[in-house]
C-alpha cells in the first residue's frame, strides 16, 4: 500500500500545493520526493478537471433534498488504473486531494486532519502565511508567492503522512 | 445593582482575538505609506474611496498589496520607527486601561500591591491571564531596576512560519512583539512607574520581556 501524491487547490482553481511522494527507500523508513514541483504541470491539471466534472455530476445525481454540506462532498474517492484519488472539499471550496493504490480504502479521516489540523494551524493562523492565493499576473515571476512554502506545514503533513500505518 | 465589570464577559473566540490583533502591524505599515504618498504628492494618489473592500482592492500602495495576502509585511518600512511606535502605543493605551479594571477587580480580592515587585506579579498572573489565558513563565530581576519574563509559548505568534526561512519568520515576529511590550509599560505607567521595555525572542515561541525601570528593589 502506498501513497503517491498530495494536492491542494484553492476556489481560483490553482494548485497551491504539490507533495510527490517516491518510495525508493522502504528499508529506513525514508522516502523523498518533490515539493511544489509540478503545480501548473498537466497532471495536475487534468486531476483538477476529472475532479470538478466527477463532482458536478455526482451531486446532480444525488437526490437535491439532501443538505448542502452532503452534496458538496458527494465525491469522495475513485479509480483509475493502479490509482485511486481521494478527495474532500471544504465549505471554502478548498480541494484536498491523496493519490494512492488501489489498496487503500479511504482516506477522509485523513484528508480531514490535513485541513483541519495542519493546514487550519500552518496556514490560516500563521499570519506569515497568505490565505488568499491568486496572484495577478505581475507576480508570476515569485516562484515562491501563490503556493504554501512554510517549512511548518510542509514537515508536518509529511510527517504525518509519513507515520500513516499503510503511507 | 450594577454588575461588576469583568463579570459581564462571557467569552471572546481565542482565534477571532489573534486574528484581530495580527492585523496591527500591516495596518500600521498601511498607514505609514499613506502618509508617506500624501505628503509627496499634493493630491493623492489613493484618494478616500467609498467602495467596499473586495479580493482585488489594493489595500495600500504596496505593490500587489491585496486581502488576505502577505507582501505587505515585506515593505521596507516594517522596522520604521513610526510603524513599531504605532503599534507599541496601541499597547500602551490598552495597558493603561487595563490596568484600571484589573485592578478595580482585584482590590475585592485584597490582593495588596505595595512594591514594584508585585506590580511585576501583577502583570505575569492577572495581566496575562486576561490578555493569554496563562501566566508568564519566569520572572527574573537583578534588584536594580531590571526585570525579565518569560513567556514559553507566546500564543500570538506561535503558529509563525515565513515561507523565507527561520531568519525572516524571526524578524517579523519581533515587530509584533511591540504590541505586549507597550501593553506591559502601560501597566506600569499605571502603577506611575517609567519604564522601557524590549522584547527577544530567539526561538518560537519562547519570549523573553526585559523591562528597565529607574526603581531600585
Amino acid at each position: 500500500m502506498a501513497i503517491y501524491s498530495f494536492f491542494i487547490f484553492d476556489r481560483h482553481c490553482n494548485c497551491i500545493y504539490n507533495r510527490e511522494f517516491t518510495h525508493l527507500d522502504h528499508t529506513n523508513g525514508t522516502s523523498v520526493g518533490q515539493v511544489n514541483r509540478n503545480n501548473d504541470s498537466n497532471t495536475s491539471k487534468l486531476l483538477f478537471g476529472i475532479l470538478y466534472s466527477l463532482k458536478t455530476i455526482s451531486s446532480k445525481l444525488i437526490d437535491s433534498e439532501e443538505s448542502e454540506s452532503i452534496i458538496s462532498n458527494a465525491l469522495k474517492s475513485f479509480t483509475i488504473g493502479n490509482y485511486r484519488i481521494h478527495y474532500l472539499e471544504s465549505l471554502t471550496r478548498l480541494k484536498f486531494v491523496l493519490v494512492s493504490d488501489n489498496d487503500i480504502d479511504n482516506l477522509q479521516t485523513v484528508l480531514w486532519e490535513l485541513y483541519s489540523n495542519y493546514f487550519i494551524r500552518n496556514v490560516v493562523q500563521n499570519s506569515l502565511s497568505p490565505v488568499e492565493f491568486k496572484q495577478s499576473d505581475d507576480i508570476k515571476e515569485n516562484e515562491t508567492s501563490g503556493k504554501i512554502n512554510n517549512s511548518n506545514f510542509i514537515n508536518e503533513t509529511d510527517d504525518f503522512l509519513q507515520s500513516l500505518p499503510f503511507f | 445593582m450594577t454588575d461588576e465589570v469583568l463579570d459581564k464577559q462571557t467569552s471572546v473566540s481565542k482565534s477571532a482575538l489573534e486574528f484581530l490583533l495580527q492585523e496591527l502591524v500591516p495596518t500600521s505599515i498601511r498607514v505609514s505609506h499613506r502618509l508617506q504618498d500624501s505628503a509627496a504628492t499634493t493630491a493623492s494618489v489613493l484618494a478616500d474611496k467609498d467602495e467596499p473592500t473586495v479580493v482585488d482592492t489594493q489595500l495600500s500602495s504596496i505593490r500587489n498589496d491585496l486581502p488576505g495576502t502577505v507582501h505587505v509585511l515585506d515593505s521596507a518600512l516594517i522596522n520604521n520607527d513610526e510603524v513599531t511606535l504605532r503599534i507599541e502605543t496601541y499597547g500602551y493605551n490598552l495597558g493603561l486601561k487595563l490596568a484600571e479594571v484589573l485592578l478595580y477587580k482585584n482590590n475585592t480580592n485584597g490582593t495588596k500591591i505595595v512594591d514594584i515587585l508585585d506590580i511585576m506579579k501583577f502583570v505575569c498572573r492577572d495581566v496575562w491571564k486576561c490578555l493569554y489565558n496563562k501566566q508568564m513563565d519566569n520572572l527574573r530581576t537583578n534588584h536594580r531596576g531590571t526585570f525579565v519574563l518569560v513567556d514559553k509559548s507566546y500564543r500570538s505568534i506561535e503558529n509563525f512560519n515565513s515561507s523565507k526561512g527561520v531568519h525572516d519568520t524571526l524578524a517579523k515576529a519581533r515587530v509584533h512583539l511591540w504590541f505586549p511590550c507597550g501593553v506591559i509599560r502601560g501597566i506600569l505607567m499605571s502603577f506611575g512607574v517609567e519604564s522601557y521595555v524590549t522584547a527577544e525572542v530567539t526561538q518560537l515561541p519562547y519570549v523573553s520581556f526585559n523591562i528597565h525601570t529607574s526603581i531600585n528593589n
